[in-house]
């Protein structure tokens, strides 16, 4: 452990019901013959409208925990449950079914696919469900007017400045109106208006919309946005030292 | 259907390559159905081939029709008929087909295989301009039963200067033998000879039917031996003989051409199936990107895999295609030495099924490396 660090016990009191629970989690790799240990015995409960920031360095774990999270990556050890349903014991099938279901995630580098409009970008979440083409036409332009990009419903990424692609990652990640949002660096491929603009929109989902946050960040400014913040160094939450 | 976008957009997402692709892949199939056909026109010389028909040929020039009755009273010679005819065409000179001088009551014994009504044998042995055409050109050309038709010579003059035999239709006959047998009209050698201008009297072949194909060599020499003092001598073989000696000096060709053919087309398809490969490798960080959205490995798998089957289905398809109307251009060439040349069926079927075995082997291969990477490598190397 660092010299200004110390272990975390959750810093403050949260409110319930716990839409998020970790309880011992740990996650491990082999690299050559070497295990690595990149989350140590993790605990963490985040309530349900909560918009929380991850921040620490880098190799400190927090994309790893947002991929658990997501249901992307699996833990090595412990339990990891989200809205009542323990994920970590999910199977392969079943596991990308609840991804589909519960999670939106907003990416640093927006990942859409080139090929598609802004439109078609949107719509892809909704090519899991049942409804019709109408309904998610219908869906996905209620996404991107939320994120305030109705006029650009039919320009593929390359026609959108790095902003505008951030908006439609987001309103592809709200499209099925998700139990919680996963945030990795959302603002870090963005000059500081945009990465404003965008953390702006990420709080109104927050407090308009009572969308559940979890966003990993290395900026400051964009944690100083969230509701609350947790640091992590070295696969641990640590509390950070006041200045 | 709903996927259809997508997919479509991942076709169109490098136009150039993706042309390039299905041009491979069409050409490719174009090379597959062009050697099916020319397999299918090899295969079908022999199975055309009666062995209880031998064929007499000149050794040089033509025979005269004296030779008939000779040839009629060889020792197990049970029925004789005689080609002579010219290409002729009908209202239009696109309109082309071969019109065969026969002599009526040998060329339906020697040939059991056509197949013609009891009414319509009689009228057309008793009507001297009389004719019978084969299923197809008679449907081509709504020809009727009692019909007359001029049939047009395209180089065989009349000794009046006139071009023009009037027939009458007689019948019209069926048989089993490929196509093109289907597309005669046969004529009274003797309405034909009575007025030719030139080459009066001189037939191109005889074809004889004998009493056993064991002794087809015997009654073939025994032929010959007839008019070995004679000119022109004669050449007699069995048809299957002929055919066999056309199939060692035409087949090894074939041959050649079939294992460099399939040689180029299994290279070409290994390229293509590379190419594609490839075009799916360069995705694979979308690819995870679909995983994390919730799609599943079947679905992703279906997406990479219709793509792949839809280019090598599209462009094989095409390719068919193009093999189908460069037999078609070829079979007017080598119509008379292979009258079967042509796409079979199950060369069709067969040509399908590789089409989508390629286009899955093509996606199999990229979606292996897909699935072993876990969606949160491929987001992170992004």
């Amino acid at each position: 452990m660092s010299a200004n660090t110390a272990t975390l016990t959750v810093p403050q009191p949260v409110p319930d019901p716990a839409l998020v629970e970790l309880e011992g989690v740990t996650k491990t790799y082999r690299r050559g013959g070497e295990t690595v240990e990149v989350l140590q015995a993790l605990d963490l409960t985040v309530p349900e409208g909560d918009f929380l920031a991850l921040m620490g360095p880098s190799g400190s774990g927090k994309t790893t925990l947002m991929n658990l999270l997501g249901g992307i990556d699996r833990p090595s050890g412990g339990t990891i449950t989200i809205g009542g349903t323990r994920i970590d014991n999910l199977g392969e099938a079943a596991l990308t079914k609840w991804r589909a279901r519960h999670v939106g995630f907003i990416f640093q580098l927006y990942h859409l696919l080139p090929v598609l409009s802004a439109e078609r970008n949107v719509e892809l979440p909704l090519l899991l469900t049942r409804f019709s083409r109408g309904e998610r036409k219908r869906r996905a332009l209620a996404a991107l007017k939320l994120v305030g990009l109705s006029d650009r419903a039919g320009h593929k990424p390359t026609e959108l400045s790095g902003g505008q692609e951030q908006r439609v990652g987001i309103a592809r990640a709200i499209v099925t109106d998700p139990t919680i949002l996963l945030c990795d660096e959302p603002t870090g491929d963005l000059d500081r208006k945009a990465g404003d603009e965008i953390l702006d929109l990420l709080r109104a989902l927050n407090e308009e919309h009572g969308k559940t946050i979890i966003m990993v960040t290395h900026d400051p400014h964009a944690a100083a946005r969230a509701k609350r913040t947790l640091h992590m160094d070295k696969g641990r939450l640590v509390v950070q030292p006041q200045h | 259907m709903k996927y259809w976008p997508l997919l479509w957009s991942n076709i169109r997402r490098k136009k150039l390559r993706t042309i390039f692709t299905l041009f491979a892949v069409t050409a490719a199939f174009a090379l597959f159905g062009l050697l099916a056909a020319m397999q299918h026109g090899m295969n079908g010389v022999m199975q055309i081939a009666s062995a209880e028909r031998i064929q007499t040929n000149a050794k040089l020039g033509a025979m005269p029709i004296s030779y008939g009755p000779k040839i009629s009273s060889v020792q197990g010679v049970t029925a004789v008929t005689w080609f002579n005819g010219f290409r002729g065409y009908y209202q239009d000179e696109k309109n082309t087909f071969q019109v065969v001088a026969t002599y009526p009551q040998g060329f339906l014994a020697v040939y059991p295989e056509v197949r013609l009504g009891e009414q319509a044998r009689k009228a057309w042995f008793d009507d001297k301009p009389g004719a019978i055409a084969g299923t197809l050109i008679a449907r081509r050309y709504g020809w009727k039963v009692g019909q007359r038709i001029p049939v047009q010579s395209q180089n065989v003059t009349k000794e009046d200067g006139t071009k023009t035999w009037y027939v009458t239709l007689d019948g019209i006959y069926n048989t089993d033998l490929p196509d093109r047998y289907k597309n005669f009209v046969m004529i009274h050698y003797q309405y034909f000879n009575d007025s030719v201008a030139r080459n009066k009297d001189f037939v191109g072949q005889y074809i004889e039917r004998i009493d056993d194909p064991r002794q087809a060599a015997q009654i073939s020499q025994r032929i010959d031996d007839t008019f070995a003092t004679s000119f022109p001598q004669t050449r007699t073989a069995s048809e299957v003989a002929e055919t066999q000696t056309f199939i060692r000096e035409f087949g090894n060709i074939g041959f050649i051409t079939l294992v460099v053919g399939a040689a180029v087309f299994f290279s070409m398809l290994l390229v293509t199936v590379n190419t594609m490969s490839q075009s799916v490798r360069e995705r694979t960080s979308e690819l995870a990107v679909l995983k994390a959205l919730g799609f599943g490995r079947g679905t992703v798998s279906g997406l990479v895999l219709a793509e792949a089957v839809g280019i090598t289905v599209i462009g094989g398809a095409l390719g068919l295609v193009v093999a189908w109307q460069l037999a078609r251009a070829i079979y007017k060439s080598v119509q008379q030495i292979l009258p079967a040349l042509g796409i079979p069926p199950l060369a069709v079927v067969l040509g399908v099924v590789l089409m989508i075995l390629f286009g899955l082997v093509a996606g199999a291969l990229p979606l292996r490396q897909v699935f072993r990477l876990r969606a949160a490598d491929a987001l992170r190397r992004a």
